[in-house]
């Protein structure tokens, strides 16, 4: 194959990613050029790589592999962090939750809570430990599967889930709270 | 005690089944105790509902723009393209007078048209992106403005970057940088790294410098790129030897050699870039 079959090849498979990329890069890094440097780079990389590609195997999974790596290799202490196994007093956190019953008039009427507070929700994600945001982004929002995240991150599938019961649980707090201040639980029926 | 008759057990296991992470046997005694519990029933589909509301919230955000897309591309083209580093703080020690020699400029010019031939002496040329649609001095100020993919303020990291992910002989590494402590009109400079580029179409290269804070590129590319340009555009422009531009805040420098075009972009100062090229 010549290079520029193979970079047409390439581009064609990156093409329907474009959109999710941007989005975690940017999700996980603070700074917009930081994201496109790690972007950048985690391209270049996969495009390295895609000599070994196997059709029929994942792309998705592979460049988000690479991309996830290299944001963690931009940030050393989010890689120390990730391997952090999530405490037994942290489950507590949800057990609290299921208590309260501002979070009980969250779930009557979700849609209409987030279409209120849409920045504020992007804010409160954004302020997830970012540990816990790259397993809920990749999970939530990308759609990997334990499995894929465990190994796209190295690390076991119990971590996977104590990162992400941890960041759904919070975001679930930060809407209990903001329906509880704001008086959202009392105007709903 | 059974799944299917314990609430408090099935409520913890209602995120896994969601995310159909549960085994087979575990997902029907869930099954079955969602069909008989309508409490559970509704407290699953109302998390449903919440983590779907906040997927399409986070889903909801503009695609990556066409500028950043157009660099991924060109990054992984088979010539690689530049991204130089983030603008910064000008510096406002200067401002725009008259053109002056120095040495330094002469012999950094000097360094950069020998990066340039042999960086266009290994391009291939049968290997060529698609031709640019844009303005040349526009598109030089579009990749001044995009980070270098690799920035680094360490000289043995720049240089192995030139050796290495450029190909730069061993011997001509001297000639391309600027040790701390030079200046350039007065200005400090200091190299940062340099990339490959490919500028209207054709190959070349560009230098990165931190010139008072403020990144400052250089970039050599043949002189074939300009000339294929209108030739009312820029050509026309650089009958006189050089023209000066300013592009959205940056202001460019360039001149045409006998067989390479040089351009100065920077937001510091026209003197500066002046005095670059020589």
């Amino acid at each position: 194959m010549t290079d520029t079959a193979r970079h047409g090849e390439f581009i064609e498979l990156l093409a329907p990613e474009r959109s999710a990329l941007w989005r975690y890069a940017q999700r996980m890094c603070w700074d917009k050029a930081v994201a496109e440097d790690c972007l950048q780079e985690a391209v270049l990389i996969a495009f390295r790589k895609f000599d070994v590609f196997t059709p029929g195997t994942s792309f998705r999974a592979g460049v988000f592999r690479i991309l996830s790596n290299t944001i963690l290799n931009a940030n050393n202490q989010l890689r120390r962090n990730l391997k952090r196994q999530v405490l037994s007093e942290d489950m507590d956190l949800v057990a609290a939750l299921e208590r309260e019953q501002a979070y009980d008039k969250v779930l009557e009427d979700p849609e209409t809570l987030l279409s209120q507070v849409s920045d504020e929700v992007r804010g409160a994600v954004k302020s997830l430990p970012p540990t816990e945001r790259m397993v809920f982004l990749l999970r939530s929002v990308e759609g990997f599967a334990y499995k894929q995240i465990a190994g796209t991150l190295k690390i076991p599938v119990g971590t996977v889930m104590s990162h992400l019961f941890r960041a759904r649980a919070r975001l679930r707090e930060f809407l209990a709270d903001y329906a509880a201040e704001t008086g959202f639980a009392r105007v709903t029926p | 005690m059974t799944i299917s008759q314990n609430c408090q057990s099935v409520r913890g296991l209602l995120m896994l089944y969601l995310d159909s992470e549960l085994d087979a046997t575990t997902t029907h005694s869930v099954n079955q105790h969602l069909v008989q519990c309508s409490g559970c029933r509704e407290r699953f589909e109302s998390e449903q509902l919440l983590e779907s509301a906040l997927v399409r919230e986070l889903e909801a955000d503009e695609g990556m723009p066409d500028a950043v897309w157009e660099r991924l591309k060109a990054g992984v083209a088979p010539v690689r393209q530049a991204a130089p580093r983030a603008r910064r703080k000008p510096c406002n020690a200067t401002t725009r007078t008259r053109r002056l020699n120095l040495p330094v400029a002469a012999s950094l010019a000097a360094a950069a048209m020998l990066v340039a031939a042999v960086f266009l002496w290994q391009h291939d040329p049968g290997v060529q992106s698609e031709p640019s649609t844009i303005a040349l001095v526009p598109q030089l100020a579009a990749l001044h403005r995009v980070p270098m993919s690799s920035p680094s303020s360490n000289p043995a990291r720049t240089a192995r970057s030139l050796l290495t992910d450029l190909s730069l002989p061993a011997a001509l590494l001297p000639a391309t940088g600027l040790s701390p402590g030079d200046s350039v009109a007065g200005h400090p400079v200091r190299l940062l790294g340099a990339e490959r580029v490919v500028v209207n179409g054709q190959a070349g290269v560009s230098l990165h410098y931190d010139c008072c804070g403020t990144p400052t590129t250089v970039f050599v590319i043949p002189r074939s790129a300009v000339m294929s340009l209108p030739p009312e555009t820029l050509p026309a422009a650089l009958s006189s030897g050089s023209v000066d531009d300013t592009i959205g805040g940056l202001l460019t420098h360039s001149v045409l050699g006998q067989d390479v075009f040089l351009s100065v972009v920077s937001e510091h100062s026209v003197v500066l870039a002046e005095a670059w090229l020589g």
